[in-house]
């Protein structure tokens, strides 16, 4: 697989031999069975056609008849977006599946600025109705029943619902202060050697699940050499690795320190990126972006032609409006807003741990996003005591079992959000939740007592 | 299982024996796996909690940071709808996934009203991100690997792929409606075969005469019946919002994959739907569902006009008693997908051949789709005569090559 070839010119520090990657090794076959619908790509001969064509192939309603002519949306800045009747034209009526061309646009530069991925020729990129349809499609687009599948342990509950009706054989990597952890990595795939699988097609791992920013639930991030570690032994295991990224942009720190993605050390064309509005512009309105390899993002745009379609045309034309009137320096002045936000929570939520937990939890404190990850040494399961006691003690998190792959194993962890909480009632709350683990720790001694 | 005299207003007498479905052997083996996510069980707990609750739960961004403030919409005839500030912010937050609950209540009743379900107390409502995703997902929910599923032959193409799937009024693509007679004896071979039926029916607001055909909904006795509504043809395809009604065991596993995929429908659509469906009332939806069935109905007119003066002896066709499109058979070729894929373009004119709408698409296929919703009455005349050269030239090419 693997042809020594003379130095990569992609800049990238990290690899010489240039891999060409064998795609339809890892799609289901029902992926495979996916044909483009020829009514969409026959919409494709709009483009050459002379201006005396009579296009009766579409199925478009007619957007005159829609009742919305126009509109407007008045920033918290001040400025004001218009949707002058053009333009909500295109808010109304179907668009492309690949998203609305002027974001699409946006997208890939942004992208390319931001991740100057060495292989971006051999790329696509794609709007999809929020970075969770586009993790769940492609999931859906290498996954079959049974199948194996590599992922970070704790792992974030919207993937895990995703997998769990596959009833897949997890192969969980556990992660510490600084996510997931190469060495633990290997010992999954150690069952394995790189050379026996990587060709192979059936009963072995080939897609990796990673969070590495920020991660949902614990909170911390990839530093750059972990990353470094981590990509080679999916390059050596010939693995897809799927990049979800919805915190890229709430990562704390100077935006040029961040350290670099996945895709951006992309050598071999193997990682498929999912990138996130959600948490920065707005999460009702369901717009995301998928990026990755084009034969596999071909996939995934098949399904979309089958299901939703394509992504809200509004919510498309209202963020390519606003990222248009900001331009590039507005964009990243309102992430860095966003960015302060989200660090002034998690230093009230640090203040208010400290305060009321330091005797009773662990944690590592969150270089991004929105959530604490603490530990309870002294509970042996925390699932009990969060779904049966917690409500009298009037606060509520999640508990560690929701993201464990295996959820009959019990679990001393919990996750608290800080998005959305005052300071005072983190304060509330972490004490409240100190009363809660005490009075369970002596439950626990009562219990133990009895048997 | 009970039986008893059923009277439905304006019909016959007609005995029913009410059935309690069994519908766990509809469920495929993936979706029967479907579980709800244990932070919406979690939800749960709020509706019990007290205003004291510290919620640490949700992985919710902060609206704090949205950077929209108003949004004000214009209506056909100058009018300003302005979201309130509450339902801006709701436009633009995750919602749950069954759908934004004052348009799924609107929904529900507008349901209520057009078909009088006979089991509409044991029925439920989602909203989808379009009717297609609603089948998709259906379709997804019931069909295990190498499944039967029954589908009219033409068929809406990007669907082939215990079931049975129909489009009732103006099918795609063949723009016929299903007699009355003929919905109630499918009715009567799904329950004698225990087949859920999908009703897929987008086109129902646009239908040009005035009786409405009863849709299964309507006479679903056994609560077998998942329908699709859309708004795609009425008020906005690109908003992305359609409907799903039927038996809650079934709708299930639509909700669950939809928390796992798109979380929720686009909550800005549903919120601007809603708006205007409560600033138009009753009646100002129905003068506008009056209004799109009047215009497509000049359109289709226009249309059939066109094929007279132009593909008459050359085509045959059904005149479409509703919808967007017209099924044109043509005479004298055995199939039409090389003159419309590779000829068509320089001919000036493009319709969809009708092979594409095939269960087996190798078989040939004389039929075309042609759509009447965007060419206006002077370009539905030009493509036909277009289109009536493109074919006479095909027909020369034919018996050139015999």
């Amino acid at each position: 697989m693997c042809q020594p070839a003379p130095a990569c010119t992609c800049g990238s520090t990290f690899f010489t031999a240039h891999v060409t990657m064998k795609y339809s090794r890892f799609l289901t076959q029902v992926s495979r069975n996916r044909q483009p619908s020829l009514i969409r790509e026959m919409t494709n001969l709009l483009v050459q056609a002379s201006p005396e064509l009579v296009f009766m192939a579409g199925g478009l309603p007619n957007a005159q008849m829609f009742p919305f002519q126009a509109g407007s949306i008045t920033l918290k800045d001040g400025r004001a977006l218009t949707i002058h009747p053009k333009l909500m034209m295109d808010c109304l009526q179907y668009s492309p599946t690949p998203g609305y061309p002027p974001l699409v646009k946006q997208l890939k530069t942004l992208t390319q600025q931001l991740h100057s991925p060495p292989r971006w020729a051999e790329m696509d990129l794609i709007v999809t109705a929020g970075s969770q349809d586009g993790l769940c499609k492609a999931l859906e687009m290498m996954i079959s029943p049974a199948d194996y599948i590599v992922t970070q342990e704790p792992c974030y509950t919207g993937t895990l619902s995703i997998l769990n009706p596959y009833k897949p054989q997890y192969l969980p990597v556990c992660g510490d202060q600084n996510g997931m952890c190469p060495e633990a990595l290997k010992a999954a795939l150690s069952k394995w050697k790189p050379e026996e699988v990587q060709d192979a097609e059936k009963d072995v791992p080939k897609v990796l699940y990673v969070n590495p920013n920020a991660c949902n639930p614990t909170g911390v991030s990839l530093p750059a050499d972990r990353r470094q570690e981590i990509y080679k032994i999916a390059s050596d295991y010939n693995l897809i690795i799927l990049e979800d990224d919805p915190y890229y942009f709430v990562q704390f720190g100077d935006r040029k320190n961040f350290p670099p993605s996945f895709l951006s050390m992309d050598v071999d064309c193997r990682v498929i990126r999912f990138d996130s509005f959600s948490k920065i512009l707005s999460s009702g309105i369901r717009v995301g972006y998928v990026t990755g390899p084009k034969p596999l993002v071909e996939r995934i745009l098949l399904h979309a032609q089958v299901s939703l379609l394509h992504a809200p045309a509004m919510s498309q034309v209202l963020v390519s409006e606003l990222l248009e009137l900001w331009g590039e320096e507005g964009f990243f002045k309102h992430t860095e807003a966003v960015q302060a936000f989200y660090l002034e929570q998690r230093n009230a939520m640090m203040e208010a741990a400290e305060k009321h937990l330091s005797d009773l939890c662990e944690w590592a404190v969150p270089t991004g996003g929105m959530f604490l990850w603490l530990k309870v040494p002294k509970i042996h399961d925390t699932w009990d005591m969060i779904l049966e006691r917690a409500l009298t003690k009037n606060v509520i998190l999640v508990p560690g079992k929701a993201f464990m792959c295996d959820s009959s194993k019990p679990s001393q962890y919990m996750r608290a959000a800080f998005s959305i909480v005052s300071p005072e009632n983190m304060d509330k709350g972490c004490r409240n939740l100190a009363e809660l683990i005490r009075e369970e720790m002596v439950l626990q001694k009562t219990v133990g007592n009895s048997d | 299982m009970f039986s008893w005299f059923y009277y439905l207003s304006g019909r016959t007498h007609v005995s029913i024996t009410l059935l309690w479905m069994n519908y766990s052997r509809f469920i495929s083996k993936q979706s029967s796996r479907r579980k709800p996510s244990c932070i919406s069980e979690l939800r749960r707990a709020l509706e019990n909690g007290s205003p004291s609750l510290v919620w640490l739960a949700s992985g919710m961004p902060s609206p704090e940071k949205f950077p929209f403030r108003e949004m004000t919409v214009t209506l056909e005839g100058g009018k300003q709808l302005t979201l309130s500030k509450e339902a801006l912010s709701t436009g633009l937050q995750y919602g749950p996934s069954q759908g934004y609950p004052l348009l799924r209540k609107q929904l529900k009743r507008m349901v209520e009203q057009w078909h009088s379900p006979p089991r509409w107390a044991e029925s439920d409502l989602l909203v989808t991100v379009g009717n297609q995703d609603g089948v998709s997902k259906a379709l997804d929910m019931l069909l295990d690997p190498e499944d039967f599923i029954v589908v009219p032959d033409p068929c809406y193409s990007d669907f082939l792929c215990m079931a049975l799937y129909l489009v009732p009024n103006s099918c795609n693509p063949t723009g016929t409606n299903m007699s009355e007679e003929r919905r109630q004896e499918i009715y009567a071979i799904a329950q004698q075969y225990d087949l859920i039926i999908l009703e897929d029916d987008p086109y129902f607001f646009l239908q040009f005469n005035e009786k409405q055909l009863t849709s299964f909904l309507s006479m679903d006795v056994d609560g077998r019946v998942l329908r699709f509504d859309s708004f795609s043809k009425v008020i906005s395809s690109g908003l992305r919002i359609g409907c799903v009604t039927g038996a809650p065991p079934l709708l299930q596993g639509i909700t669950l994959h939809m928390q796992a995929s798109c979380i929720c429908p686009p909550m800005l659509s549903q919120v601007l739907i809603h708006e205007l469906l409560t600033f138009w009332g009753d009646e100002g939806f129905k003068k506008h569902i009056s209004d799109i069935c009047q215009f497509y109905k000049d359109r289709r007119d226009a249309m059939i006009q066109a094929l007279e003066t132009h593909l008459n002896g050359i085509c045959e066709w059904i005149v479409p008693e509703g919808g967007i499109f017209v099924w044109l058979k043509v005479l004298h070729l055995n199939d039409t997908s090389a003159m419309l894929l590779e000829r068509a373009a320089k001919g000036d004119v493009v319709l969809v051949p009708g092979r594409e709408f095939m269960v087996d698409s190798t078989k040939p296929c004389p039929y075309m789709r042609a759509a009447y919703s965007c060419a206006t009455p002077e370009e539905m005349m030009k493509g036909m005569e277009n289109l009536a050269k493109l074919i006479q030239k095909e027909i020369e090419l034919q018996s050139t090559h015999k």
